[in-house]
């Protein structure tokens, strides 16, 4: 036993730049709610817009809605519901709140960061929010944002202009902080479990957010880097994916050659791990939430971490084959088809294993409970759903209509927040030490059961009746008329689904102040964080780290007198496992380190992937002149600058003060110089004539050069610092090796870069 | 009896395995699962363009798929490691 952490006084520190992971979780919860409310607002308007396209609307200028206007509630619902409330609320919320504790451990690998992570995610939401308030109005070129449209500026349309540049900054800003907490998430579960905490003894939440950090990690990166050519299409003239001789409203845009496909091919790398990256937690939490109110242990527990891990891997192939073109080979095609359509073999198995779950349980309906079995409702429903547009024929004619819209709403929209109300409900005792109204959950339930399929049910129909989604107003298309009716129920049913959510809010914030004080295990169940008080204290166990004997799905044990026994609790002659070091482990920081390289990799692997596919699609490539000998100067000097360091680390570990400072300075300065080799190759070229927007090849080269020397800086920036002054909680040994690592990892990059320019040739 | 089984089990994988790959032989062109608007895109190009975009997948998607692994290789190896 160690002794219990004091709270940090004060309030800015206790409340609002905290790195304590709760507050933390607290604090993307609160986003997320305000968010979602943005996104309902949003959506009630457009359902509004579509019934009574002539209405006088309060909150538009001019009253009457224009379709510029309706496609920017269009773009901003579709942004802000999928980064800011499917993103952020089950991973950055309850997965920050619960994976340290459900493992064991007193916070995140890295608090700091932590902290940074939400702050970056506040700003990138009130940025996006900034987007209204500009000249023109917000973006109108949907959550997808595919160029042209969102690559032209404002000669595009309303909204194309400040509004469409706030909205890639705010994306932009919004991947870095998704990277650093998804690197935050999987140094935790690797190094910070408690002792005896297994891989196959964590809950089948923590597998879920640990492959959801995974999926952010790597598509994250990509989507970075597509926006960042997306803005310099639209800040500095480049055409990355904007094609030659486009013509819009009179004017000849002067951008050549790009492709509009290349935008298509990174975005989607993201998106379709989003989807992902949306649903995992909320099956993680609904997996856990059934075994609790079944009193059941999860049926199939290994197959179902294997399903969660299969779904995350198997997610980037889908991606694979989203636009993989059969050519040469028309097997290679066929091969990423078995390989997508096996994605619904894990998929499957968490449905039949939650059904296993319930079969023969002794089933108690809790509102979490309820909204669990909600979310495997709207699970099946979406599934089945997608199962017609998998058929590509079928697909080409339901593209472009409201079957869509209903597909991918029920299985990414409604049943992930079913998954976080589920977590709502079953966590808010926890969280705030008091406990929801049961009955007003009910309610609020089977509103929201109810009013979701009579929204998204009759959608189905209006799609495969030829409903063009995206149409702000389809009254004029006689053939459309008869759908009205449907359009109508619709919108009457949205409406009372989102005054259900009112109940939601009214059970909320009252209960935060007048709810039943909740005891610290009031579900009588058996994971970590149930065996800390209600809310836990500021290290989470109050000094008394917990060690792990059992699974965590040990109910109606037989031979037990409680129907279900904690995690925590040792079997009976087995002897009692050492407590838990104190502080973060070191290696944790050498995991995080390897975690951020995976994302930088991942961020160049685009680039080079953008511009093997941007040459391929355009005749406009020249090759560059490039000052090969100052290239290759600074390239030998970055590789001078490895050794060195290497013998810096050799002299710390030899105790060798003075030799480790000497070679570390020297490290430093071999850094410099590159940067300044860099510097004078940026000079020949422009001094040719050559600028980033003079054609593809330079663009890229720019593009390269330029995020590369951002990697260098950082890694010089963190050494003159920790020359400067030492690191509290890391050793100089940790800090060396993070430092080592990280170097010569962006060294190597830069090796590969350099050779891929002089194959390019 | 417990060879026997496995036998028998070994068998009907097999013969699983063998119904697949007959299928995948006989229908390469019945690939589903695809976004109907990007491939008709892709393949409406000309060929450079559809070569560029198959390598370009392969280079992100290898990478994604190795890192992948690689991060449950990690986790794996420290699967009794505690704090």
């Amino acid at each position: 036993m160690s002794a219990a952490l004091e709270p940090p006084t004060g309030f800015l520190r206790r409340c609002v730049f905290s790195t304590d992971h709760k507050v933390v979780g607290l604090q993307y919860f609160s986003l997320a709610l305000a968010a979602v409310t943005i996104g309902i607002v949003l959506s009630l308007l457009m359902r509004f817009h579509l019934v009574w396209p002539a209405a006088h609307l309060p909150f538009v200028s001019r009253g009457i809605m224009t379709p510029e206007q309706y496609l920017a509630l269009v773009t901003m619902h579709g942004t802000i519901m999928i980064f800011f409330v499917l993103t952020t609320a089950p991973q950055g919320a309850f997965g920050n709140y619960f994976l340290p504790i459900q493992i064991g451990a007193p916070d995140m690998a890295f608090p700091r960061l932590n902290m940074l992570s939400f702050w970056l995610t506040l700003a990138a939401f009130l940025c996006m929010l900034a987007a209204f308030a500009v000249p023109g109005g917000a973006p109108i070129s949907g959550w997808t944002a595919y160029p042209p449209l969102s690559g032209l500026g404002e000669v595009a349309g309303p909204g194309e202009g400040t509004g469409q540049t706030i909205w890639i900054i705010s994306i932009l800003i919004f991947c870095v902080a998704s990277l650093l907490a998804s690197l935050n998430f999987i140094a935790t579960t690797i190094d910070l479990r408690a002792p005896g905490m297994t891989l196959m003894r964590m809950p089948l939440t923590v597998w879920a957010w640990f492959v959801t950090a995974i999926l952010s990690l790597l598509a994250f990166s990509v989507l970075l880097a597509g926006g960042i050519l997306l803005l310099l299409d639209r800040s500095a003239g480049t055409s990355f994916f904007l094609p030659a001789g486009l013509v819009v409203n009179g004017e000849m845009q002067g951008h050549s050659g790009g492709s509009p496909l290349l935008w298509q091919h990174l975005f989607w790398f993201f998106g379709h791990p989003e989807v992902y990256i949306a649903i995992l937690p909320g099956m993680g939490v609904v997996s856990h939430v059934l075994a609790n109110f079944s009193r059941k242990p999860v049926f199939g527990y290994r197959a179902m971490a294997f399903a969660l891990c299969a779904i995350g891997f198997l997610g980037f192939l889908v991606w694979g084959h989203h636009m993989f073109v059969s050519g040469m080979n028309p097997y290679s095609g066929l091969t990423f088809s078995l390989l997508t359509i096996s994605i619904g073999v894990p998929s499957a198995i968490k449905t039949f294993n939650w059904l296993g779950t319930l079969w023969g349980g002794t089933l108690q309906f809790h509102t979490p409970m309820l909204f669990a079995i909600g979310f495997v409702s709207f699970f099946i429903t979406g599934g089945l759903s997608g199962i017609f547009l998998a058929q590509p024929a079928v697909d080409t004619m339901l593209h472009a209509t409201y079957y869509v819209v209903a597909h991918f709403h029920i299985v990414m929209g409604v049943a992930s927040i079913f998954g976080i109300f589920a977590a709502t409900y079953y966590w808010f005792p926890k969280m705030f030490g008091r406990s929801l109204d049961e009955t007003l959950g009910k309610l609020h339930f089977w509103f929201s059961f109810a009013g979701a399929y009579c929204i998204f049910m009759p959608m189905h129909f209006v799609g495969i009746a030829g409903g063009i989604r995206r149409y702000a107003d389809s009254s004029g298309a006689n053939y459309l008329a008869a759908l009205q009716p449907l359009h109508e129920f619709m919108t009457i049913a949205a409406f009372v689904t989102a005054a259900a959510q009112l109940i939601f809010f009214w059970n909320f914030f009252r209960s935060l102040r007048k709810g039943a004080p909740a005891s610290a295990n009031p579900w009588n169940a058996t994971t970590l964080e149930w065996t800390t008080s209600s809310p836990p204290p500021p290290d989470n166990f109050g000094g008394q780290f917990p060690s792990v004997y059992r699974g965590p799905y040990e109910y109606s044990v037989p031979g037990e007198k409680a129907d279900f026994v904690p995690q925590d609790r040792a079997p009976a002659g087995v002897a009692r496992i050492g407590p838990a070091t104190e502080g973060i482990p070191q290696r944790a920081y050498l995991t995080g380190t390897i975690m951020l390289l995976a994302g930088v990799l991942m961020f160049f692997m685009a680039l080079v992937s953008a511009e093997i596919v941007r040459r391929g699609f355009s005749s406009d490539w020249r090759v560059l002149d490039l000052p090969l000998r100052i290239l290759a100067l600074s390239t030998s000097i970055l590789v001078a600058s490895s050794f060195t360091l290497s013998r810096s680390r050799n002299r710390l570990f030899a105790n060798d003060d003075a030799g480790f400072r000497h070679w570390w300075s020297v490290t430093v300065i071999l850094g410099m110089f590159f940067l300044a080799g860099l510097g004078i190759s940026w000079r020949r070229l422009a001094a040719a004539g050559i600028g980033i927007a003079t054609n593809p090849s330079s663009s890229f080269f720019y593009v390269f050069t330029a995020a590369h020397a951002v990697h260098v800086f950082a890694g010089i920036l963190v050494m003159v610092a920790v020359a400067v002054r030492p690191v509290r909680q890391l050793t100089r040994q940790t800090v060396t090796s993070v430092v080592s690592t990280y170097w010569h990892a962006i060294n190597g990059i830069w090796i590969l870069l350099f050779l891929f320019l002089l194959l390019e040739r | 009896m417990y060879r026997q089984g496995r036998k028998l089990r070994n068998k009907w994988a097999a013969a699983g395995a063998a119904c697949c790959g007959v299928l995948g032989l006989v229908a390469p062109h019945a690939v589903a699962q695809g976004c109907a608007m990007c491939y008709q895109t892709a393949s409406a190009s000309g060929a450079p363009g559809r070569e560029a975009l198959r390598h370009g997948i392969l280079i992100l998607l290898l990478p994604a798929v190795t890192l992948f692994l690689g991060i449950f290789g990690l986790i794996y190896r420290r699967r009794n490691q505690a704090r």
